[in-house]
């Protein structure tokens, strides 16, 4: 028995019933889309589907989000993760490990306004949050209240507008203000970009970054990320206006070997040398444009097992260790 | 080479198991076979009602519903367990001893419908003499009394400084709780004004842990106080009023503060729906009206600054002033020929916050008439009070603190000098007839 014949075995089991005759009901023409495009093949399995709101998986910490679900500004509780993974707690980054303990900051990434006016919103101050680089401010708007990132410039007392309006003529940016990349003049700079409308911001949210404005191309606007990287997003992708705060975040040193384990990094092995260019710098191309589209809509991820076929116990995926 | 020889032999359960977990997640599309067979008019089954599990689910143990103590009471009694909560329909706002509103004091002026005065009334500041040497050594022994001399020991919270040592693990640091202390100095505190006073006092009574919670209506919100005070001094005499009703009816024309876009309502907590509805005031005793509300803010750290302490003030004092006039079912009418004057004491550790407030509405979306609130900043008592090479010290003593403290408690002194006077004469005229 190969290798392959398992394969074959395994394909097959997706379409087994206890019934000992064969229906003639479903003819094979009628597979439009084979199955075998469907499959998943990654063999490299560490991915498990994870529930919301932890979308995008941290091997860092586990936010404890309320129960009810309810954005809220105050300090949730989190456990640390050590680098394994939440659910097989296999380790997949091995130099992470201890470190304080740290409470989260819920930052709202949904910054999306009406379509046909604004609201405003007051900074009421600009605080340290120990989760990320840059920092945090405070704003309060009607009833509400939630953490964004806090941009350069931004200080308690100042007025931040949202909007999700898109003009025919640029508007003229003022910084912490959200508006759809589409309604900003190239050039200007750009934070928390969302990548599909309505989807939360995804890029740049380091201290200090900041993307850029560059052209339009028909029906899409390129962004210069920090990285040089161009991607084209759809006009009505929220971004907020400025660049972030804590500028010297990227010059200042640890200090020490005890702080880098405070910050919940475990000792790495060997001298670390920048590298000098005596031997020639490497000169790559400019990494090619991404486009992003609205997102497809996935078929639902089926599991099928059979108890008694498959493997005795329950699988945890293995994982390709750092360290 | 022999023929029986097995070559590359291989052990397939790795395989075995790869493939299993690869192939065995699948999106399965759409092949439209469900709408063929309905169009040919073939019925569609679930293949679950078919494909049956191998045995039935065991039936799950109900656990029997928990039942309190015998007497109903909770094993760890306190305070917050007499605060009954009942499920209600309609959310409220309900600002407790915790709550610190974030657009500070115009948060607090726009819910309680008051203007600020940066000063103390005249009549507390002309009875805020001078404090005598005296006095001075009586209130430092206070102080070290309350935060040094006590026997008390117990595990005190633990103050972090995570930016600057994150993860730095301090030792459990063992002493005087707030709670204990404030109350101490606050106790011993009073002891001293009432013995200034000369026994002219003694009509006034001391109430601790007074809750005062009051339910209004204010633009369409439900908007509820709730505070726990540490002590309430009540006395026989309501305070005279400070501002006459002409100063009262010039507060239309004095504006309030803006907070635009941000609503008075705003709060880390959303509204409950929880909650009690019922109003109470502290202090049930008939004929004794509020005299002083004295807030201790046990917090290890204080988490606002002096506006936001100042904010707080101001909603204490409203709270047990409007608490007041809703246990006695006071009018608006009623309360502009006698409105309820209460002054308050709101203390941390070292700050000390004073104030008095005039009640002249319970109408709070009002602007023809507005509530009456002086204040002045807060103050240090002390600026250290620890041991230093084992011996007790004070550092830095504010003797203003105790003089202000005296001007508040001078108010109303008259009216209870005149109470005792008359029953002395009464004692007199008694022994007399005995005679």
């Amino acid at each position: 028995m190969s290798v392959a014949s398992v394969a074959s075995v395994c394909r097959q089991m997706a379409t087994l019933t206890l019934r000992t005759k064969t229906l003639p009901l479903v003819s094979s023409s009628l597979v439009k889309c084979p199955l075998q495009h469907q499959q998943v093949r990654w063999h490299n399995m560490y991915r498990v589907d994870q529930p919301r709101p932890m979308g995008r998986l941290s091997y860092r910490f586990k936010v404890h989000y309320p129960e009810d679900g309810q954005y809220t500004v105050r300090p949730l509780k989190s456990t640390k993760l050590a680098g394994r993974h939440p659910e097989t707690g296999r380790i997949i980054i091995g130099t992470l490990g201890g470190g304080a303990k740290r409470n989260y900051r819920w930052i709202d990434w949904f910054r999306t306004g009406p379509s046909d006016g604004f609201f405003e919103e007051r900074v009421i101050h600009v605080q340290y949050d120990p989760n990320r680089s840059s920092r945090i401010a405070l704003v309060a708007g009607g009833e509400h209240l939630r953490y964004i990132l806090a941009t350069v410039n931004m200080q308690a007392g100042d007025l931040i507008r949202t909007t999700s309006h898109l003009p025919r003529i640029p508007v003229r940016p003022k910084e912490g203000d959200a508006h759809p990349v589409g309604a900003l003049p190239n050039s200007t700079l750009v934070n928390s970009i969302e990548v599909v409308p309505g989807d939360g911001a995804r890029f740049v949210k380091a201290a200090g970054t900041a993307a850029v404005v560059m052209r339009r191309v028909k029906d899409k606007v390129v962004v210069q990320l920090p990285s040089k990287r161009e991607i084209a997003l759809d006009p009505n992708c929220m971004v907020t206006v400025g660049r972030l705060s804590n500028l010297e975040h990227g010059s200042k040193h640890v200090g020490s070997a005890q702080r880098r384990r405070w910050l919940g990094r475990r000792p790495a092995s060997g001298l670390w040398q920048r590298k000098d260019g005596y031997c020639g710098r490497k000169i790559r191309p400019v990494p090619p444009m991404i486009t992003y589209g609205p997102r497809k809509e996935e078929l639902p991820m089926l599991k099928f097992d059979l108890p008694g076929e498959g493997p005795t116990k329950k699988i945890t995926p293995s994982t390709d260790r750092v360290s | 080479m022999r023929g029986t020889e097995v070559l590359l032999r291989q052990h397939l359960h790795r395989q075995f198991k790869t493939y299993w977990l690869t192939q065995g997640r699948r999106r399965v599309p759409d092949t439209g076979a469900e709408k063929l067979l309905a169009a040919k008019g073939i019925p569609v089954v679930d293949p679950k009602d078919i494909l049956t599990p191998p045995y039935p689910r065991q039936p799950t143990l109900e656990l029997p519903p928990h039942v309190p103590n015998q007497d109903g009471v909770p094993r760890n009694w306190s305070i917050s367990d007499k605060l009954v909560q009942e499920s209600q329909l309609e959310p409220c706002y309900v600002f407790d001893n915790h709550f610190c509103p974030v657009m500070g004091l115009p948060q607090a002026q726009l819910l309680t419908n008051t203007l600020v005065h940066w000063s103390l009334p005249q009549a507390v500041l002309d009875h805020a003499t001078p404090t005598t040497p005296h006095e001075d050594d009586r209130v430092k022994e206070a102080i070290l009394h309350a935060h040094l001399m006590d026997s008390t020991q117990s595990k005190l919270p633990r103050i972090l400084d995570v930016i600057n040592r994150p993860g730095w693990n301090d030792r459990i640091p063992y002493g005087i709780p707030l709670s204990r202390s404030n109350k101490t100095l606050t106790y011993q505190l009073l002891l001293l004004l009432d013995q200034m006073c000369g026994g002219v006092t003694t009509h006034r009574m001391l109430a601790e842990n007074a809750i005062s919670r009051v339910t209004f209506r204010h633009s369409e919100c439900l908007m509820q106080f709730e505070h726990v005070s540490g002590f309430v001094v009540s006395s026989p005499h309501p305070l005279p009023r400070v501002a006459g009703q002409e100063e009262v009816a010039n507060t239309e024309r004095e504006p309030m503060p803006d907070i635009y876009p941000v609503s008075p309502f705003v709060s880390v907590l959303p509204p409950k729906t929880q909650y009690n509805m019922q109003d109470q005031y502290g202090v049930s005793v008939p004929d004794l009206y509020p005299h002083t509300v004295i807030i201790h803010n046990n917090a290890p750290r204080l988490r606002c600054n002096s506006e936001g302490f100042a904010s707080m003030t101001l909603m204490f004092a409203f709270s047990h002033a409007a608490a007041f006039a809703r246990m006695l079912g006071k009018s608006d009418t009623e309360l502009e020929n006698s409105p309820v004057v209460v002054q308050v004491v709101n203390c941390n550790r070292q700050q000390y916050q004073l104030g008095v407030l005039q009640l002249n509405t319970l109408d709070l979306t009002r602007s023809d008439r507005r509530n009456l609130f002086w204040t002045q900043p807060w103050q240090q008592l002390f600026s250290s009070c620890t041991f230093k090479a084992a011996l007790p010290v004070l550092d830095g003593y504010n003797p203003e603190v105790f003089s202000l403290l005296k001007g508040l408690h001078m108010q109303g002194l008259a009216e209870a000098t005149e109470l005792t006077r008359k029953e002395k004469e009464v004692e007199k005229d008694g022994k007399g007839d005995k005679v």
